[in-house]
């Protein structure tokens, strides 16, 4: 057991921090300024300059020493009350108060600079710690082991609070596609994507292959394009349309079929172990605990054939972890409400809950809709010269997304539960999203100033691996929802991790 | 382990209600610092402007440099009035197990975060925020980057109670719940 008093008083970093933060400060300060070290560099060749590179340089340094003094000199770290304290900045004061019981782990690191300097750069884990850059960058390789120690001993006291509180699988689940499903779900991917990637690319190629032409070439080109073409124009981008729709399929299915082929998904006591690819094999250990948010949807052909993709939001530990969303197709909404269930065990997903204000759409189509295509029809004036043909065009465009957003609001649902909340969206498909209330970590309530006469407000519950948004609800409504949520996450201690 | 399951009747006046919440206004001295960067941040964006007219021929067009004028002075007046709007409208409110913030005129915002959930807790003052002994108090929820509730205008020692309010909290909840 180590003394704490010694890591009570306010304490700087090692003296060999100074040399390992000059290094980095040099670097970031030669990283903002490149720019001027560049220009210099070549005008230096061309005329006469006022300071000569060298002076330049010695600046940098000169500039970074100094950063780097006050940098150090205003650094101290100490432990009281439970919490880690970290005072920084000489311009910006910081203070950086961590409860140690929020450490999940401390990382020793040593580069080669600070190997030679018998010391070592400790961060700690927790989460969110990646935004407030929580680290100490040299302390002797001796006091970085006793702290690294002291945090652990912490955070050990409180590893039985990272419990989800779920039940554990009685068995063993496995779950594979087979290759017949894993070519129903390339065939009825969105193709869309692939298709307007692949008209860009065409329509590049073909202005890119006309500066090729040489005079004569581009004259018999021209002849084409005005005899034989403004003939058969409707017949030559038909068959172009095709073509390209064609191919657009083929590749995004074949795309949809590597990524997917040979899924396998099999239960374990902590979560899921999910293992897919054709020529790169992925393999992905989920934990159940970390999942934040989960999201089960379809597109209109997936629908018909009963296919479902349940996107898992989840959080980690580490900045490459963090926030990232696994993806899983299944073959039947009864596998993905057996699946969804061991995240939010009883979800309704019956279209019985609450709408949303007709006014959403109103008060979109207004904001979004008409202005957008007022735009449309500028920039398709610009492209074609011709009013008639650019007005109409953005007619049926803004029409088709003033109809889109009358649909998605008549659609939606929302249901509030005992223990989450469903919210069910979509125009031509389907997708549902379930929120524990006990992953919510903050929440937020606006209202603008045409929702603030109609008395209505939306809603944002954030949580560590994404949110969740119910607009134009009813102001009581919403003030309700957001205080029973409150009451709930704050008069139970459930864990979120 | 054995749990023990209870259904206790809560009546719904037991419930903190938000709209029933009173705020706290921010620190007329944060207006101040918000004017004060106005004066420093127009003109510079001002000069910017002018030496752009003056040196790129391509723009130098007298009803470019009308229409951008125009636009200079709209945007100036609606950061000025928007500001002062904001401010009033704008403040904190610490309950007992949360603490909530309203900002924003044109849209405005309450976002509440609960103290069970805060990670770290950090307090920062700029040059301009030392001077006015104002201090800003961020507190980190996890994940996501808009976890991150910045609670700023405040005077350093309140930043600093509610700091340790907050810690205060943190570890009761700890102890109630153990």
């Amino acid at each position: 057991m180590h003394n704490l008093d010694e890591w009570q008083v306010p304490q700087r970093q090692s003296p060999a921090s100074i040399f390992i933060l000059f290094l980095k400060t040099l670097w970031e300060t030669i990283k903002q300024f490149w720019f001027v070290l560049v220009i210099y560099l070549l005008k230096g060749r061309q005329a006469e300059q006022p300071f000569s590179f060298q002076w330049i340089i010695w600046g940098f340094i000169g500039l970074s020493f100094v950063i780097t003094i006050l940098k150090y000199w205003f650094y101290k770290f100490h432990i009281q009350d439970q919490n880690l304290h970290i005072y920084s900045g000489w311009w910006k004061r910081k203070h950086l108060t961590i409860p140690l019981k929020s450490i999940q782990a401390v990382h020793l690191e040593q580069s080669i600079w600070q190997q030679l300097l018998k010391v070592a750069k400790v961060s700690f884990d927790s989460s969110g710690s990646e935004q407030v850059e929580a680290r100490i960058e040299a302390l002797s390789l001796k006091k970085a082991e006793i702290l690294k120690e002291i945090l652990l001993q912490e955070a050990e006291n409180n590893t039985s609070l990272n419990e989800n509180g779920l039940p554990a699988p009685a068995e063993n689940k496995k779950y594979q596609l087979s290759e017949t499903d894993v070519l129903k779900l390339s065939l009825s991917a969105n193709h869309l994507r692939a298709f307007f990637v692949l008209l860009v690319f065409a329509v590049k190629f073909f202005a890119d292959a006309e500066e090729l032409l040489d005079a004569d070439q581009r004259e018999a080109m021209e002849e084409f394009k005005n005899s034989t073409l403004n003939a058969l124009s409707w017949l030559f981008f038909a068959v172009m349309f095709l073509l390209i729709g064609g191919v657009s399929v083929v590749v995004s299915a074949f795309r949809v079929f590597m990524e997917y082929y040979n899924f396998r998904m099999e239960e374990t006591p902590k979560g899921w172990k999910v293992a897919h690819g054709l020529f790169t094999q992925k393999q992905k250990a989920i934990n159940r605990s970390k999942i934040q948010l989960v999201t089960y949807r379809t597109n209109w052909i997936r629908n018909l054939l009963d296919f479902w993709f349940v996107d898992l939001s989840i959080t980690g530990q580490d900045k490459l972890k963090k926030q990232a969303r696994i993806n899983i197709p299944l073959t039947s909404l009864e596998s993905v409400q057996s699946l969804a269930s061991q995240y939010l065990p009883h979800a309704n997903i019956a279209k019985s809950g609450e709408t949303i204000s007709k006014a959403y759409w109103l008060r979109k189509t207004l904001t979004t809709a008409l202005p957008m295509s007022l735009v449309l029809v500028g920039v398709l004036y610009l492209l074609s010269k011709d009013w008639k043909t650019s007005i109409l065009t953005a007619s049926v465009i803004g029409m088709y997304w003033t109809i889109h957003l009358r649909i998605w609001q008549k659609k939606f649902r929302w249901l509030a539960q005992e223990d989450g909340l469903v919210i069910f969206k979509g125009v031509w498909g389907k997708s549902y999203t379930l929120l524990k209330w006990q992953k919510i970590q903050q929440a937020s309530f606006t209202q603008n100033l045409y929702q603030r006469r109609q008395g209505l407000a939306s809603i944002t519950f954030v949580t560590a691996g994404g949110q969740a948004s119910i607009p134009y609800l009813p102001l009581t409504t919403a003030q309700m929802l957001v205080n029973q949520t409150f009451y709930r996450i704050e008069s139970k201690q459930e864990t979120w991790l | 382990m054995e749990t023990t399951f209870s259904n206790n009747l809560i009546l719904l006046e037991d419930i903190p209600l938000i709209e029933t919440v009173t705020y706290e206004p921010l620190e007329r001295a944060y207006l101040k610092i918000q004017k004060i960067w106005f004066f420093i941040l127009m003109p510079v964006f001002g000069a910017c402007l002018i030496t752009s007219f003056f040196f790129i021929e391509q723009i130098q067009y007298i009803w470019l440099m009308i229409a951008v004028g125009l636009a200079y002075v709209l945007v100036g007046l609606l950061y000025w009035v928007g500001e002062d709007l904001s401010f009033r409208y704008s403040g904190y409110a610490i309950r007992e197990h949360d603490l909530l913030f309203k900002s924003g005129w044109w849209v405005q915002q309450v976002r509440l975060v609960p103290f069970n959930r805060v990670q770290h807790l950090s307090i920062e003052a700029g040059m301009l925020e030392r001077r006015y002994k104002l201090a800003s108090l961020h507190i980190y929820t996890a994940g996501s980057a808009e976890a991150d509730f910045t609670l700023y205008g405040v005077k350093r020692e309140i930043a600093e109670k509610v700091k340790d309010f907050i810690n205060i909290q943190i570890r009761n909840t700890d102890i109630d719940h153990a």
